[in-house]
Formats: C-alpha cells, sequence, structure tokens
C-alpha cells in the first residue's frame, strides 16, 4: 500500500501533482504506474525515480506525465522527482513513496527484507600519486521489518564502507527504526519534524519522532540533536537538544478547508559547529512558537502565522535571553483577470528560532505581485519593500531597500520556450549613528532562458547580466552563460554536455571561468557497455594572481559477468570493468602548484537485492 | 487562464543556474530565508551549511544517479560572492553573485550541472568561496556512491 502524509492522492507539489498512484491502498503491483500533472509547466523535465533519469521512458500528453516502471518496483521507501523548465522559471516536485505489500491477511505475521547488497573492488595501476592499493567499496542498504496486521516495525539505513574514504571507513547514514500502529508510529534515527515557517518549516536531523493521526489532526513530538549531524553521537546521547511539538487540525468552514498548524520547539545548541556547518555562532539556548492558518475565503488565498521566540545568542556570557515576536500575512486573489498577492513580514529584532538559525529577524517588508496571461505568453510584475532596524535603534543605521521586478515568458506550441527578467533595487541607509557613513547601492539583473526539446534531445540556454554600484565599495559587474545538451538518439546511447562561462569585474579586476563537462554512455550489446566523463575548466584573472587549467577524464568498459558466476544469491548481478582516469591540473601562475596523474582500473561490481519474506 | 508568477521564479530560475542579485521580495511561506544581521558594509561571511538533497550531509545514490548539493550561506554587508561548487576537489559549478540586501543566500547546485557518479565509493562535495575571504572552515558533505547499476542514464528530456 502507498502511504505517507506527502504520497496521497492528488498530492500538490507546487503547480505539479502526483495523480497515480491514487489510493492511499494501494498494492505494490498497482503502484507502479505514475501518472503526474504539471499544471502549468509547459517546457521539457526531467522525471527522477530513485535517483535514476527516467525521463526517457515516460510519455508526454499535454500537461499529463505517465512513467510505467517495466519491473515490479521493491518494497520500501521510493523517491519520485520532477523538475520543470518552465519559462516563467524551474519547478520541482518531491514525493517519498512508501511501498508495501498487499495487506498481510487477518491473523497473518510476517518477517520481510527489501534490503540489497552492493560491493566493488578495483585495483588501480598508474602514476605514484594515485592509491595503487586494492580500493574496496560495499553498500548494505537496509530494510527488514516484521509486520502483523495493525503493527509494523522497518528498519532502513545505510551501511557503507570504503578503504578510501576519510575520516571513517565505515559509516551508517540515513537510517531510521519506525514502529507503525495504524495511523500512529514512533520514529527513532533520521526524522523529519514538519514545524511553521516561522520556527522550523522541516526540520531534518536525528532523533525520536512520534507522530499521532486522527483524521483532521496530527500531532507530532520530537526530541532531536539541535546542530545537523551525521554521526551517531547525536540525539537522543546529545547535550544539543532540541524538544519539539506541532499540531495541524484541519477545519471545515462553509465547505472550505482551513488547516491550523501550531508548532513549539525548545533546546540547547552547545555546539553550533558541525560536520557540514561552519559558523562564527556561539552556543545559544532558546524557545520558539508559531500558530499558523491557511485557506480560502472569499474567493481570497490567505496564509497567515505569528511567532514569539525567547532567545538566548550566546549561553557563554552574561547576557540574558531575550523575548520578540513575528507575523507574517500574505493574500492572493484574482480580479480583473488579474491574480494579485500581498504579502507582509515583521520580524523583531531579537526574533530568533533554536530550529532554524536563518530565521529571520529585525525586519519589516511589503510586497505586492501581479500576473496575466495572453494566450501563450504571461507577464509579472512584482515590488516590494523591506526596512531593516524595525525598532530604531540607534546604535544601527536604518536600512530600506527597494526592489521591482519584471518578467515575461513565452511558451509557444513547438517553439523553443523564453522568459526574459529584469530586477532593480535600491539599498539606502538613513539615520545612520555618528562615525557610520551613509550607505546605499543600487543593483540591476537582467536574464533570459530558453529551452527546446523534441523526442531524443534537449537544449537549454541561459544568460544573466547583473551590476551593483555601492557607495563605498564601488561598481562590480558580473555575466553567467550557460548552455547544455542532451541526446540520447536510442535507448542504448546518450549524451549530456554543459558549458558555462561566467566573468566579473571589480575594482578593475577582471575574473573569467569556463567550465565544460560532458558524459556520455553507449550500450554496445546486452552484455558490454562504455561509459565517459570529461571535464576542462579554466580560471582567469587579469591581476595576475589566478591562471589555471584543470581536466578530469574518465572511461570505463564494463562487462557483465553473471551468467559466468555462480548464483551467490537470487537474482545477483555481477560486472567486470576496466576504467580509465586522467586527473591534471596546470597553474600558470605557480608551476609548484601542477598536478598530472593517469590509472587504470580494473574492478569487479555484484549486487544483490536481499529480499524475502517469512509468514508465521 | 491566467498564470500567476509571483516572486520571480525566471530570476530564480537563472539565479539557481547562473547566479545573480537575490532581490526575491517578501519571501513569506519560506521565512526561514533570512537573518538579521548588518545590511550595509562589505561583504562578510558568518555561517555555512551545505546539505543534499535530504535535508542532511550524507546520502547514498546508486551509480550515474542525479544528485544536487545546496549551500545556505548567511552574510552581513554586501557586495560580489564568487564560489565555485568542488567535488573531490575538482570543479563542476561556478557562481558568481551579488548580494545587496539581506543575510542568507541560498545556492544550489544548477539542474544541469553533472555531480559525478561516476566511481563507485565516498565523494566530497564542499564548497570553495573565492570572494569574499573568509577564515571559516569549509564544511565537507559526503556521498556515496553504491554500484546499483541504473535502467536509464541522466540526461536526455523528452517533450
Amino acid at each position: 500500500m502507498l502511504s505517507s502524509a506527502v504520497a496521497q492522492a492528488n498530492v500538490v507539489n507546487g503547480q505539479i501533482r502526483l495523480l497515480r498512484p491514487a489510493s492511499v491502498s494501494a498494492s505494490v503491483d498497482e503502484a507502479q504506474e505514475f501518472e503526474i500533472d504539471m499544471g502549468a509547466y509547459r517546457g521539457p523535465v526531467i522525471v527522477l525515480l530513485d535517483n535514476a533519469d527516467v525521463t526517457s521512458l515516460v510519455q508526454r500528453d499535454g500537461n499529463r506525465l505517465l512513467y510505467r516502471q517495466d519491473s515490479v518496483l521493491s518494497l520500501g521507501v521510493h523517491h519520485l522527482q520532477v523538475w520543470a523548465t518552465d519559462p516563467a522559471g524551474p519547478g520541482r516536485a518531491k514525493w517519498e513513496l512508501v511501498l508495501s505489500q498487499t495487506p498481510t491477511a487477518a491473523g497473518q505475521r510476517e518477517i520481510y527484507s527489501r534490503s540489497s547488497l552492493s560491493l566493488s573492488a578495483s585495483q588501480s595501476a598508474g602514476d605514484k600519486t594515485q592509491n595503487s592499493s586494492l580500493s574496496t567499496n560495499g553498500n548494505l542498504a537496509l530494510n527488514v521489518g516484521a509486520k502483523s496486521e495493525q503493527v509494523e516495525a522497518t528498519f532502513q539505513g545505510n551501511i557503507t564502507y570504503s578503504n578510501t574514504a576519510t575520516p571513517n571507513k565505515t559509516s551508517l547514514s540515513n537510517y531510521l527504526l519506525t514502529i507503525k500502529h495504524e495511523n500512529d508510529s514512533l520514529a527513532l534515527g533520521d526524522v523529519n519534524f514538519k514545524g511553521t515557517p516561522l520556527t522550523a518549516s522541516s526540520l531534518a536531523r536525528r532523533g525520536v519522532l512520534a507522530t499521532v493521526n486522527s483524521s483532521d489532526t496530527s500531532l507530532q513530538l520530537l526530541e532531536a540533536s539541535a546542530n545537523t549531524v551525521s554521526g551517531w553521537n547525536s540525539g537522543l546521547f546529545s547535550q544539543n537538544r532540541i524538544y519539539g511539538v506541532g499540531l495541524t487540525s484541519t477545519l471545515h468552514a462553509s465547505g472550505q478547508p482551513i488547516r491550523i498548524s501550531s508548532a513549539v520547539l525548545s533546546g540547547e545548541n552547545g555546539a553550533p559547529q558541525s560536520v557540514n556547518v561552519s559558523t562564527t555562532e556561539t552556543p545559544s539556548r532558546g524557545k520558539v512558537a508559531g500558530l499558523q492558518g491557511n485557506g480560502r475565503a472569499f474567493d481570497t488565498g490567505f496564509t497567515a502565522e505569528v511567532g514569539w521566540s525567547n532567545y538566548d545568542k550566546n549561553t557563554t556570557d552574561t547576557s540574558k535571553a531575550q523575548t520578540d515576536r513575528a507575523m507574517s500575512l500574505q493574500f492572493d486573489k484574482a480580479l480583473m483577470g488579474i491574480a494579485w498577492t500581498f504579502n507582509y513580514l515583521f520580524a523583531g529584532p531579537e526574533f530568533a528560532s533554536i530550529a532554524n538559525p536563518r530565521a529571520q529577524r529585525d525586519r519589516q517588508q511589503y510586497g505586492l505581485g501581479a500576473g496575466t496571461a495572453f494566450g501563450v505568453s504571461s507577464l509579472s510584475a512584482t515590488v516590494s519593500q523591506s526596512r531593516d532596524n524595525v525598532d530604531s535603534n540607534p546604535m544601527n543605521p536604518v536600512v530600506f531597500n527597494n526592489a521591482i521586478g519584471l518578467t515575461y515568458a513565452i511558451a509557444p506550441v513547438k517553439w523553443p520556450v523564453l522568459s526574459l527578467s529584469w530586477q532593480n533595487s535600491k539599498m539606502s541607509s538613513t539615520a545612520e549613528p555618528i562615525g557610520v557613513p551613509h550607505a546605499g547601492n543600487s543593483s540591476s539583473t537582467l536574464s533570459g532562458n530558453t529551452s527546446y526539446g523534441q523526442p531524443g534531445w534537449s537544449s537549454n540556454l541561459a544568460l544573466s547580466l547583473s551590476s551593483i554600484d555601492d557607495l563605498t565599495q564601488g561598481k562590480s559587474t558580473s555575466n553567467s552563460q550557460q548552455i547544455s545538451l542532451n541526446f540520447q538518439p536510442s535507448k542504448d546511447w546518450n549524451l549530456s554536455e554543459a558549458l558555462s562561462l561566467s566573468g566579473n569585474e571589480h575594482a578593475a579586476v577582471k575574473q573569467k571561468n569556463k567550465l565544460a563537462t560532458i558524459a556520455g554512455d553507449w550500450r554496445l550489446n546486452p552484455t558490454h557497455s562504455l561509459n565517459g566523463q570529461l571535464s576542462i575548466s579554466r580560471n582567469d584573472s587579469s591581476d595576475g594572481l589566478t591562471d589555471n587549467v584543470q581536466q578530469t577524464a574518465a572511461l570505463r568498459s564494463a562487462w557483465n559477468i553473471t551468467p559466468s558466476l555462480p548464483q551467490m544469491f537470487r537474482g545477483n548481478q555481477a560486472s567486470l570493468s576496466l576504467s580509465i582516469s586522467h586527473n591534471r591540473l596546470q597553474d600558470n601562475i605557480l608551476a609548484t602548484r601542477n598536478q598530472s596523474s593517469n590509472s587504470i582500473f580494473l574492478g569487479i561490481n555484484v549486487t544483490a537485492p536481499l529480499e524475502g519474506r517469512v509468514g508465521f | 487562464m491566467n498564470h500567476f508568477y509571483f516572486a520571480c521564479p525566471m530570476l530564480i530560475a537563472v539565479a539557481i543556474m547562473t547566479g545573480c542579485a537575490d532581490m526575491r521580495p517578501v519571501p513569506v511561506g519560506s521565512i526561514g530565508a533570512a537573518g538579521g544581521g548588518t545590511t550595509t558594509g562589505a561583504l562578510s561571511i558568518t555561517r555555512i551549511e551545505l546539505v543534499f538533497d535530504n535535508g542532511r550531509a550524507q546520502a547514498t545514490i546508486p551509480r550515474n544517479g542525479r544528485l544536487s548539493a545546496h549551500a545556505s550561506i548567511q552574510f552581513n554587508g554586501n557586495g560580489l560572492l564568487r564560489a565555485a561548487w568542488l567535488v573531490d576537489g575538482n570543479p563542476i559549478e561556478i557562481v558568481n553573485r551579488n548580494v545587496v540586501f539581506g543575510e542568507t543566500v541560498i545556492l544550489d547546485t544548477s539542474p544541469i550541472t553533472l555531480m559525478p557518479t561516476f566511481a563507485d565509493g565516498a565523494h566530497e562535495v564542499t564548497l570553495r568561496i573565492d570572494q569574499p575571504q573568509t577564515a571559516l572552515r569549509m564544511p565537507q558533505i559526503q556521498y556515496f556512491v553504491s554500484g546499483d547499476a541504473m535502467p536509464v542514464r541522466p540526461g536526455v528530456t523528452h517533450e
């Protein structure tokens, strides 16, 4: 059956909706076909299933995408992604699908495994700069569980081993132990907590999450590590903890659903630095709460939230926690053929979220947007004003920023889609404290994007020109051009190229960067394939400090040797590969930075599903 | 039929792909997009966080699968931000962006950037900040390419 909060029928994910699987009671067999409504997105798309690009297998009928999986999807968690390159901008939708077996028959209990194992080993030979020892890698994707009629316990995770990895050769990642009872669950591991925008709209941390669902209400209880984590030493066993409660309820007023969400989070982050975070911040402690409502009334959509926080941004000094509040409003309405949106945000100078280091504070913003369409083209405009230092603290200047934006897009049938955008903003300070100079800048950005595709190929071109003129730092400009081409003349041959050119000029110094990449593969016959990648980058600056070229290339030939090996596991696959790699860095400023290496790898790879179930 | 595109998705599109001024007005609905600080003066970076699509610092992906990385950079001041996404020390994408107002900029690897998922094993992703200069240690995140074969290669889009 298909379940989880994000994988329901008619899931709305931006303008892109998943239409099928449509029923939460669908069996695995019924869930092998995906239908997606692309809404207003008309440009080329990319569809990824479990990070595999299945776009070439997708049929498109108008704004509907249809994908049929040739083989039966394995049980467990699957991820479906859609990338849309509409002229008015890219869209992206993502769903997490949890596929389970046809509901267990009454009275039946079972233990199951939906795991898989992959092992690879390669021996390299080449320059002394390369590690010439045997390179071994392994990945055990665990998905095991036991279930009865109403209770199910599952454990998912990845155990990876790489003898070339640092600092840990073996790691356990993305693990989650879940115990479900009907619609309720208790999860331990890498959990996701859904708060509110002012508190933490999505909090991916390691910890414990309990979820209780009724027909219109969902309750979440969280205990998690405060910082982003990558190891075992976190969550329950860490001093950097966050505790959270989230409650979402749907009301029905005059036939219109109104959703009320609230979240309260409290905790301490004793070590704001972690493996993937680097900061000058200090250890902190705080509480934050948010109450949000959204729905439609009188043909007007609305989203409103109020937030409150109490935050001590430095627990190592004598400063005390500060209390502050925030508020946001958004309305949208169609009027006279034009879609209007109004936004307002206020965040007090001391507002902060212990669960979201990026929470807005000390700002007031207004925004107004309008957009309409004429046949195959559309036009939209936005204006906004922001103010920092909302309480006019005399120790800081008051800073205003005014911005305006225009976007025009056209998407004629069977012609390339095109969009043009212009943005302008002006920032200025007032009420500067004594000794603080007046600050200000103005900036403009002009950008364009066009894309076109036919069965078997697609292309995209993006251009951007941006400038900023700052009172104290002078003028700087930057530009960027990026073109990509993809070819797939047949299902056995694929080629992808991307070329980007970018540059900037500031203080009479010009920087130029060029980067070209190409990747492709060719399945010569059912047992032999060729894969290759090539990347070249060049960096240059007019001040003579940078001038280098970097090249990386790899070519691999792989043979399916499954029939020649004994079947260790049912369904296992084995391949033998021969790879050639080349790396070269040529620095034209300092020759001692030059590097070069060439290697040949002979490898073997074995993958095997570890699936099965035992009823009792 | 009216199509309404508030917050200028085209700008976001090009910003994602090329880098440009971050001027999205009133990001209500994604309010976690900024944190207070000094909005004037020379650009300086105060915090960098790197994650993959799953919101975490680790990901496992089949060979030839697609993957993207995201950097959340908090800063004071304004000016030109130059950076490069690196995988195992090799540049895969160059970023130039004029930062004019606000305190947080989000850098996503472009949808057309080819994150190497060619070789099995562990790979490290980081963001090299070329401008402004910063003393912050650059965080690294790691993805693991498993040997599972992909049914279809990344690439072509079809109408």
